[in-house]
Formats: structure tokens, C-alpha cells, sequence
């Protein structure tokens, strides 16, 4: 958990250096909000766990009040076409049902939530048309895939790890449904390579993280191995899009803070 | 028959940061030598053959990795008679058909590669199962889309259930890293059978979340599909 902690006391004191990133407007990037975000101010969640859980519980509920918010945003834009729109229903209504749980969840255990409300998150610049809006869903899909599982083995409460998991493989259902939506060939809902040909504002979702443990999603090293000389009869895209890569807790932030704009805690629950 | 040179298992309880610290260090062997002596010297029971069939011991990862092991080899083998039917170009559009080569080479990767990592850990990776699909008409796109939904929604719902038995986090991860994928088919899948769905009907609960199916169950499940008899223990 040590590693936690660090992000967790980096996260405390970075309200001022926040402020100024979001200045310079919402839009994915790795950019200096990385550590910035004060869902886990000292004296809420955290502070009151002895195993970090709690922690990485708000971090969670953080990213799935975002996405609901993100997916009744764009739901209310009317750009939605009427043939996908009950995809993104279901979608939206998964991510409200993910808040709700974690929210139970950590009451039940004795932690505290944080609080957002639909109107903490931005999304300027990727609202005002379908394939915008189409574009952001996946870099958000996929970008939650990855965050989950980035946590996994930091986990330390085996019914919170299945729960976590039981999110994490819908966050991928997710993830491949709004993937088939543009796809080439029609229908492919995985992540082949990192995704060279990914729109600018989202390849950052698919690119390495800190550290040896986050590659990029490109990564053909499982174990310590190279597949693609350890195996034979598989290309290297295919081997790839067998895996999807974790992500480690300041490059998620990084991507979805911009799009935090609003202070958590001072609103009440909608 | 008995493939342990070893009998003591991986330390139990919650991954303690020293126990972590550890396998940082040895890593995940797949066929490096020295890493395959450090293990053995802490582990060895995994999936054994008895003269009844194959015994899973889930107080051990290895017997984790070879119940993984078992069901990709499964999804493997289904998606292997897809693609090799003589009827599959005619029973599935190109779109249809580009998708399922993905699954077949996807499961085939998982299955290589769990038999790889059980190896180079210096396990014992369960034999080749022998698998019957009698039920599936491969010339029909219902029948073969069905099977398939079936196969990648139990997929799912078994990473989801194994997750808690897993002691070593570097392969509590890595089975994160394939049960997202397992998941991304699951939903193609059913999004082929019905337009928007992202999941047979039953299998995400009103709180949003995807089951996670206790072994026994799973292999229940997908003992109309296999031939050998495995058997689950602790867990």
C-alpha cells in the first residue's frame, strides 16, 4: 500500500497547482492536473481505513460519478442518434447504478463518500456533435477499464475485489459496445495495439503509465515474457488485443481530471 | 500421476507488502531459468491428474492458472471448429466472420499463453482436454452465437469469482488483463445477437454489476462441453 499512500498524501496538498490546470480547459491529456485531484482529502475517505480500500473505493466512485455525468451530458445534447440511443441508456444507467453501490458500499463499511454532483464535470469540446461525443466515450471507457484494473492487486478486502471486478468486466462491455460504434472492421470491440489510429484527444488513454507495471497497450510482455517470440502462429496485434494494460492511479487522473471542474462535497446527491 | 517436485504452498492470507516485494523480484517465470528454481522451492500442487480426471486445488494459484487454463482451452477449441467449419463463410457476414477469427485467435493466445506461464512458473499445466460441442450446429449463426455468448458471459462470471482466490497479485493482474478482453467479446457477442445489448438478459444485476460465479459452478456449467471430469477443492 505504500505506493497508495504516496499518491494519497500527493493528492492532499495539490489544491492550488489543480486550480491552475484547470484553467487551461477540459481535454484529455497528461497534463500537470495528474495529482490534483482532492477526492481524498485528509479526513474523509482515507484517513478513517487502516488498508487503503476506502481509498481506492472513492477513487472508483470518483470515475463512475464522472462517466454518469459524462453519459446524462450527452444524452441531453439530442445528438445521440435514435438507433444507439438505448445503448447509451443502458450505459448511463450502469454508471448511476455504480455510484449508488459504492456509495453503499462504503457507508456500510463506515467510510465516507465523496460527493459529486452531475454539474462538478465539464466536457466542453466534446459535446457539440455525435462522433465527439462517441470519441470521449471510449477514451472514458476504456480509460476506467484500465483504472480498475490498475487497483486490483491493491485490494486488500476480498469482497470488495470481487465487487471491483464485477464493475471492471461491465466498464469493458462498455468499453467494446461504444468501440463497435466506429470500428474498422465493423464490430471489433478491442484495443488492438495502442491504437495508433486513435482521434488525437484520446490517445493518451492507450499510452504507458509510471513505471514498469503500466505499459502501454502496445505491450506484448506478459510475465516477463515476450509473446511474440514465446508463442507462435499469432500476429502482433493479436496478441495484444488479448491483453488490455492496467493503469496506475496519477496517469488516470491525469486524464480525467481536466474534466473535474467543480469541488466535491458541496452539493447534495442527484 | 504426480508432477511435483515440492509440496509446500504459497503463504496464505492477505498479500502482505513483503510477500509482494517478493514477487516483484522473482517475477513470472515463463521459461527463465532461475526463476523457475525460486518458485519451486515455494510451490508446487497445482492441476493433477488423477485416474478420475483433473483436480483443481484452488488453495494454490497454480490450480487458479490451470482452472483458467482449462476454460480457455474450452473457448479455444469452440472457436477453432468455428472458423474451421467448411459452412463458416456462408453463415456469417464478413464483419461476423472477422470478429470471430478475433475471438478464435484471442482464446487460442489466453490458452498458449496460460500453459507458458504454469511451465515457466515450474508448474504443471492440466493435460488437453477433450472438448464436445455435438450440441452446436457450426452451419447455424444462432446456434454458434448462442454457444459463444454462453461461453464468453461464463468466462467473465469465472475470472470475476476466481479474482478472491488469488494470492499472488502479479497474477491477479494479469488475469485482469484477460478477463476485460473476455468481457469485450461477451459484449460483441451479444450485440451480434441483439442490436445496443451488451449482455444476455440475467447477467448484469440492477446494481450494474457482472456475476462472479464460484468455480464449481462455472465448471458445472461447462461440463456439458468437456469430457474430462475436473474437480474443484478449496474453494
Amino acid at each position: 500500500m505504500t505506493q497508495l499512500f504516496e499518491d494519497l498524501s500527493g493528492l492532499a496538498d495539490a489544491t492550488t497547482s489543480r486550480r491552475a490546470a484547470l484553467r487551461k480547459g477540459a481535454g484529455i491529456g497528461l497534463a500537470a492536473a495528474a495529482a490534483s485531484i482532492p477526492f481524498l482529502k485528509p479526513g474523509r475517505a482515507y484517513a478513517q481505513s487502516t488498508d487503503g480500500d476506502f481509498g481506492i473505493l472513492n477513487y472508483a466512485l470518483t470515475l463512475e460519478y464522472l462517466e454518469r455525468s459524462f453519459y446524462r451530458q450527452a444524452l441531453a445534447t439530442g445528438f445521440i442518434p435514435g438507433d444507439v440511443t438505448p445503448l447509451f441508456q443502458t450505459i448511463e444507467n450502469d454508471e448511476a447504478q455504480h455510484v449508488l453501490f459504492l456509495r453503499s458500499a462504503i457507508n456500510g463499511a463506515g467510510g465516507t463518500p465523496v460527493q459529486y454532483t452531475d454539474d462538478d464535470f465539464s466536457f466542453d469540446g466534446f459535446l457539440g456533435d455525435f462522433a465527439s461525443i462517441a470519441t470521449l466515450a471510449q477514451g472514458l471507457e476504456d480509460t476506467g477499464v484500465r483504472a480498475y484494473k490498475g487497483q486490483a492487486a491493491s485490494i486488500m478486502n476480498k469482497d470488495y475485489l470481487t465487487a471491483a471486478l464485477q464493475i471492471h468486466s461491465v466498464e469493458a462491455r462498455h468499453a467494446a459496445a461504444i468501440r463497435r460504434l466506429s470500428a474498422s472492421p465493423a464490430g471489433q470491440g478491442w484495443i488492438e495495439r495502442d491504437q495508433p489510429g486513435a482521434p488525437a484527444p484520446i490517445a493518451a488513454v492507450y499510452a504507458a503509465g509510471m513505471g514498469d507495471m503500466f505499459p502501454s497497450e502496445d505491450n506484448v510482455t506478459q510475465g516477463g515474457v515476450d509473446l511474440t517470440a514465446a508463442l507462435s502462429g499469432y500476429t502482433r496485434a493479436e496478441i495484444t488485443e488479448a491483453f488490455d494494460e492496467p493503469l496506475d492511479m496519477d496517469s488516470v487522473l491525469g486524464i480525467a481530471g481536466p474534466f473535474i471542474t467543480g469541488d466535491e462535497g458541496d452539493g447534495e446527491e442527484d | 500421476m504426480s508432477q511435483s517436485l515440492t509440496d509446500r504452498p504459497l503463504p496464505a492470507g492477505p498479500a502482505s507488502a513483503s510477500r509482494r516485494d517478493f514477487f516483484k523480484r522473482v517475477g513470472f517465470g515463463l521459461g527463465v531459468a532461475t526463476l523457475a528454481s525460486t518458485v519451486a522451492a515455494c510451490d508446487s500442487t497445482d492441476g493433477e491428474m488423477t485416474d478420475d480426471g483433473v483436480v483443481l486445488d484452488f488453495s494454490n494459484d497454480f490450480g487458479v492458472l490451470n482452472y483458467a487454463y482449462a476454460l480457455e482451452q474450452l473457448e479455444a477449441a469452440f472457436y477453432a471448429t468455428v472458423v474451421g467449419s467448411a459452412s463458416f463463410s456462408s453463415t456469417f457476414t464478413s464483419d461476423e466472420q472477422s470478429v470471430l477469427q478475433d475471438l478464435a485467435a484471442h482464446e487460442a493466445i489466453h490458452r498458449d499463453f496460460f500453459r507458458a506461464a504454469i511451465l515457466g512458473a515450474n508448474g504443471t499445466p492440466i493435460p488437453g482436454l477433450t472438448t464436445n460441442f455435438d450440441a452446436v450446429d457450426f452451419g447455424d449463426r444462432a446456434s454458434v452465437l448462442g454457444t459463444a455468448q454462453v461461453f464468453e458471459d461464463l468466462g467473465v462470471s469465472a475470472y470475476n469469482g476466481a479474482g478472491r482466490y488469488i494470492q499472488n497479485p502479479t497474477y491477479l493482474t494479469l488475469a485482469g488483463k484477460i478477463v476485460s478482453v473476455e468481457a469485450r467479446h461477451a459484449s460483441v457477442v451479444a450485440g451480434l445477437l441483439e442490436d445496443n445489448a451488451i449482455a444476455a438478459d440475467g447477467q448484469i444485476n440492477s446494481s450494474g454489476l457482472d456475476k462472479a460465479t464460484p468455480p464449481g459452478m462455472v465448471l458445472s456449467a461447462a461440463s456439458a462441453f468437456i469430457e474430462d471430469e475436473i474437480e474443484v477443492r478449496n474453494a
